[in-house]
C-alpha cells in the first residue's frame, strides 16, 4: 500500500479522537489501547521513509499538549519507537501478520518501558510495578487494534519481495 | 565535518530531531503547567472538536448500557424507592438535631473552617477528554476561563473528590485526578463522633490512594470513611473514599494506609468545578 500523508493525517487524527474521547467512555479494564501508537508501528513498518517517525512527532507533540505533565515524552517515545521499526523492518516479511503482531508488541513494551524511564528521569513517581501491571492488558489491546488495522489494509499492501528472502 | 555530513545526512537530520526533541522535554519540564498562547489555542481547537464527540458516545454507550440493564434498573428503581421510603422516616428524625446543627455551624465558624457549603458555587462541566497514555490521571472539562475556573480550583462529583484544575484556557480545563501520583490530599477520617484523625494521601498509581496518619495512634479501621480536612487547597468535607487497608509501618511507626476512591475514574463524565472565594 502505498501510504500518503493526506490519507494518514485524517487517520492519525481520527484515531486521537477515537483515543480520547470515545474510547474512555467504553471503560475497557486496566487500560485503553494506544491507537496512535499502533499506527505509528503500522506507517513505520510497511512503508518506507519516515512518514511514521514524523506523524509519530506531530501526534506526540499535540498528546503532550493535551494531557501530559511536560510536552515531549510521548513525541520523543514515538520518534524512539518508529526508528526502532525502521531499523528493524527489512530484517521481517512485511506482509506476514505475524511479523506485523511481533513488531506491534516488541514496539508497545519497549513504548512503555521507555516512558516509564523518561518519566522517572524527568522527576516522576510513576512505578515500573504498575507499567508492568498494566502492559499485558496494553499488548493485548494493541495487538487486537493492529490486527484490524492489518485486515482493513491488507488488500492495499504493497508486496515487498526483497523482504521474504531475509 | 562537512564531509560526514554529506555522507550521513539521515543520521544527522534523525540526530538532529532527538536533540531538538530533547531539549523541548527539558524546557517543558523546567516551565511545568504553562502552556504556550499556541498551546492553548491547539486545545482549544481540540477540544471544540472533542465536546460533540464524546457527547455522542456518551449518549450512544447510555443508550446501550440501558437497554442491556433494563431488568437491573428496574430493580434498583424499587431499591431506590424504599430507600426514600426509610430516608422520609428519618428525616423526621433529623428535624430533632436542627439545633445541634446549628451549634455545630458556630464552632465551625470559630474554628475557621471553609467548607463546601461555604464555598460561593459550583459550576458543572463534562469531561469530554481523559489521558491517552495510561499513564496520568488527567482529562479535559468543557468549562474554562470564561466561567471562571481558575488553576487549582477543586473538581468533585456527586461520589466525592475528583481533583484539581491543573490549567485552564477558553472552554477548557484539564484537570489532574486525585488518584495522580502528583498530587496530595490532606484528610480525617469521618465517624460522626468526636474523634478526628488527620492524615495525608497521594495517588499510588494504581488507581487507588496511599497515605498515612499524622498520628500514630489513631484508631482507624478498615471502612472508615475519608474526607478532605480543609487544610491546603481542598475545602472541609468533601469524601474521598474509604480505607480499605492498615498498617503500621515498623520502620517509621506511622500507620498507613489504603484508600479505594469514592469516584470511579474510569467512568466519569459529569463533575462540579467548586468556584471558592
Amino acid at each position: 500500500m502505498k501510504l500518503k500523508y493526506r490519507y494518514m493525517i485524517p487517520l492519525y487524527i481520527a484515531a486521537f479522537l477515537l483515543q480520547t474521547a470515545v474510547l474512555p467512555q467504553l471503560a475497557l479494564p486496566v487500560c485503553t489501547p494506544n491507537l496512535l501508537l499502533c499506527l505509528l508501528i503500522m506507517t513505520s513498518f510497511w512503508e518506507e521513509g519516515y512518514m511514521g517517525a514524523v506523524l509519530g512527532i506531530a501526534s506526540g507533540i499535540v498528546q503532550d499538549m493535551c494531557f501530559g505533565h511536560m510536552i515531549g515524552i510521548a513525541a520523543l517515545c514515538y520518534y524512539a519507537v518508529a526508528l526502532g521499526v525502521m531499523a528493524v523492518r527489512h530484517f521481517l516479511y512485511r506482509s506476514s501478520l505475524l511479523s506485523s503482531l511481533l513488531v506491534v508488541l516488541l514496539s508497545t513494551a519497549a513504548y512503555s518501558f521507555l516512558y516509564w524511564g523518561i518519566s522517572v528521569i524527568m522527576g516522576s513517581s510513576y512505578r515500573l510495578f504498575y507499567m508492568a501491571e498494566t502492559l499485558p492488558f496494553l499488548l493485548l489491546y494493541n495487538g487486537a487494534v493492529s490486527m484490524v488495522l492489518y485486515f482493513i489494509f491488507r488488500s492495499r499492501a504493497r508486496r515487498y519481495p526483497e523482504d521474504w528472502y531475509l | 565535518m562537512r564531509r560526514w555530513l554529506r555522507e550521513n545526512g539521515g543520521t544527522a537530520v534523525l540526530i538532529t530531531v532527538a536533540l531538538i526533541l530533547t531539549i523541548l522535554l527539558v524546557a517543558s519540564f523546567l516551565h511545568m503547567g504553562n502552556s504556550s498562547s499556541a498551546g492553548r489555542f491547539l486545545i482549544s481547537a481540540i477540544t471544540s472538536v472533542q465536546e460533540p464527540i464524546s457527547n455522542a458516545t456518551a449518549g450512544i454507550s447510555d443508550g446501550f448500557k440501558n437497554l442491556l440493564t433494563f431488568r437491573s434498573i428496574a430493580r434498583e428503581n424499587q431499591q431506590l424507592k424504599d430507600e426514600l421510603a426509610q430516608l422520609k422516616q428519618e428525616m423526621v428524625r433529623q428535624q430533632f438535631s436542627d439545633q445541634e446543627l446549628e451549634e455545630l455551624r458556630r464552632l465551625s465558624a470559630a474554628l475557621n473552617y471553609e467548607s463546601v457549603q461555604n464555598s460561593t458555587s459550583y459550576v458543572t462541566g463534562d469531561v469530554i477528554a481523559m489521558d491517552t497514555s495510561n499513564w496520568f490521571n488527567i482529562f479535559t472539562i468543557n468549562v474554562g476561563t470564561e466561567k471562571g475556573v481558575r488553576i487549582d480550583a477543586v473538581v468533585i462529583n456527586g461520589d466525592g473528590l475528583v481533583g484539581r484544575v491543573y490549567e485552564a484556557g477558553e472552554g477548557w480545563a484539564k484537570v489532574i485526578s486525585v488518584i495522580d501520583e502528583t498530587n496530595s490530599v490532606s484528610f480525617r477520617i469521618f465517624r460522626g463522633s468526636n474523634e478526628s484523625y488527620l492524615g495525608i494521601l497521594t495517588g499510588n498509581g494504581r488507581g487507588r490512594l496511599e497515605g498515612y496518619m499524622l498520628d500514630s495512634e489513631a484508631s482507624v479501621i478498615e471502612g472508615d470513611t475519608v474526607v478532605t480536612s480543609g487544610i491546603g487547597i481542598y475545602p472541609f468535607g468533601i469524601t474521598v473514599g474509604r480505607i480499605s487497608e492498615v498498617v503500621v509501618n515498623t520502620d517509621s511507626l506511622l500507620k498507613e494506609v489504603i484508600v479505594d476512591p469514592a469516584v470511579d475514574f474510569k467512568n466519569i463524565q459529569k463533575v462540579m468545578v467548586i468556584m471558592a472565594e
